[in-house]
């Protein structure tokens, strides 16, 4: 307790671990080892996001992905001042991973619902892990296609359902 | 995608004629300091795919950086070491053969000759002798100037080395912090116009270099095949002025018909020279340079011919020799900077 050095120290571990913790639990990132996790975390970027601030707006061209390490985001759609809030995600949830793999516009805006912490990991940042160490790069962008592939599942059986809803409408009409 | 409005366009303008005017306020005040910055990032440019190689097969970046450092800092010593005097002493021979006086012989020859010419033509004479011999006493001159900053050079060699290698070891740890400095709003947008800055310039540099490495390569062996004494130092020169697009075959064409014509006293090697470099410039055309340097970045003639003429007046012959690199890099960075505003306006 005399030594503030030591507990500035281990105040780091702490925080390392914990955010290696909100990393082990976002899907892209999960059942990687220690070590991979470290250096995912050393190409993430830190950003911190006042109340009512804005990470992306709808139509920007997206660079990438989004972790909320700590506070709250709603994903929304519209115009300002008209916008319909679709999400809410909160510590350890993760948004805009499609752009990872592709420069596309956002198809919503991204705002900080209180004073927000969150860790971006981009196209460029991804690339650079594929060409230094690819094994690691690969099994990122496995977990991210499979979760796209999931998305897509999920989105071609609503879809299934909304056709046969349609169909059963117009044969009731 | 829409274009830019006008008054965007104008913004834009006025940032870069800001950031010019600053750039050369920078390089009036701190110039040296910000080329050994400059030089040691067009290096760790260059050897950063390696370390990247290096670090794809499970070597630390760490040891990577070292690995890669003392390689290219080994071969250039070893270069410097071998065939530098090989090509200093060439350059001495030649220097003996070209002495001003004759020179002063072959181009009173050539002079004679020509006003000859002029003189069936019914034109004036023509006095090229004294013009000639005053600019090779300069250039003498000025060689002498700059062999008298060797401390000068030892210092900002030692430098550009330094930077180097913590660059190389650095350079992302360095990138990520500066970028942490860029406001929220206009973050994803540094990034994206960043990486693609590096993709870009990185891409031309070693472009520029391998092209200018074949060039030099191949008119070496095309001048030892035609039997032009002293090929080394005209190889080395194609290769060298080769950084300058256009000018690499001429030099070395006029370079190989002087010390032909000196050394051998007759003009029979000239058509086989000329002929050579032709070649040269069409394979370095169509087959070198669509290899080694990509589309996008290659410049328009014509600016090409005004970077070498801003060059030339502002810095000397060095001054022409990488005017051109010099805005090949600021053209990367620029159309890179505007597709970038134009990706990420806001809406």
């Amino acid at each position: 307790m005399s030594n503030p050095i030591l507990w500035r120290n281990l105040f780091r571990q702490k925080k390392a671990e914990s955010l290696l913790d909100v990393l082990r639990n976002v899907p892209i990132f999960e059942d990687l080892s220690r070590s991979e996790l470290k250096s995912i975390e050393r190409i993430l970027h830190r950003r911190s996001y006042r109340r009512g601030e804005y990470i992306f707006r709808e139509g920007e061209t997206g660079l990438g992905m989004y972790i909320v390490e700590e506070g709250a985001v709603a994903i929304t759609v519209g115009e300002p001042g008209h916008e319909k809030e679709i999400s809410l995600l909160r510590n350890g949830e993760f948004f805009g991973e499609m752009a990872l793999l592709h420069e596309d516009p956002r198809s919503a805006n991204a705002v900080a619902r209180v004073d927000t912490i969150v860790l971006g990991f981009f196209q460029p940042d991804l690339l650079q892990l594929l060409e230094t160490n690819p094994r690691l790069g690969v099994s990122v962008v496995m977990r991210l296609a499979r979760i796209i592939a999931e998305r897509l599942q999920h989105l071609l059986h609503e879809n299934k359902q909304l056709q046969e809803r349609i169909d059963e409408l117009e044969r009731n009409r | 995608m829409n274009e830019l409005s006008l008054t965007t366009k104008i913004l834009i303008f006025i940032l870069f004629l800001l950031l010019l005017v600053i750039g050369w306020y920078l390089l009036n005040v701190a110039g040296s300091i910000i080329s050994i910055f400059l030089v040691a990032l067009v290096i760790s440019f260059l050897l950063a795919p390696s370390v990247d190689t290096l670090e794809r097969i499970g070597v630390p970046r760490l040891l990577g950086s070292i690995v890669m450092f003392i390689l290219f800092f080994g071969l250039v010593s070893a270069i410097f070491y071998t065939v530098t005097p090989v090509i200093y002493e060439e350059a001495i021979r030649v220097q003996h053969k070209i002495s001003v006086g004759a020179l002063r012989d072959a181009i009173q020859q050539v002079e004679a000759n020509v006003n000859e010419q002029l003189r069936i033509l019914g034109a004036v004479e023509w006095k090229l002798a004294p013009y000639l011999e005053n600019v090779f006493s300069a250039a003498l001159s000025n060689i002498l100037g700059v062999a008298s900053g060797v401390v000068y050079s030892v210092i900002y060699v030692f430098m550009v080395v330094f930077a180097t290698f913590f660059l190389l070891k650095d350079g992302r740890r360095i990138k990520k912090s500066l970028i942490s400095a860029v406001p929220n709003r206009f973050f994803e947008m540094t990034l994206s116009i960043i990486h693609k800055i590096e993709w870009s310039l990185g891409a031309y540099l070693r472009g520029i270099l391998l092209d200018a490495f074949v060039v030099g390569l191949l008119s070496t062996f095309a001048m030892w095949l035609i039997g032009v004494p002293n090929f080394m130092l005209v190889g080395f020169a194609a290769g060298m002025f080769n950084l300058v697009p256009y000018l690499g075959p001429p030099t070395g064409a006029l370079l190989a018909i002087i010390i032909s014509v000196v050394s051998l006293g007759t003009w029979e090697k000239t058509i086989p020279i000329i002929l050579a470099f032709i070649a040269l410039r069409l394979i370095d055309d169509f087959l070198v340079q669509p290899m080694t340097i990509s589309k996008s970045v290659r410049m328009h003639p014509l600016v090409v011919i005004f970077a070498i003429l801003a060059g030339g007046q502002f810095f000397g012959i060095l001054g022409m020799l990488f005017a051109v690199p010099a805005v090949g890099v600021f053209n990367v960075i620029l159309s890179e900077f505007y597709h970038g505003i134009q990706r990420y306006r806001p809406i």
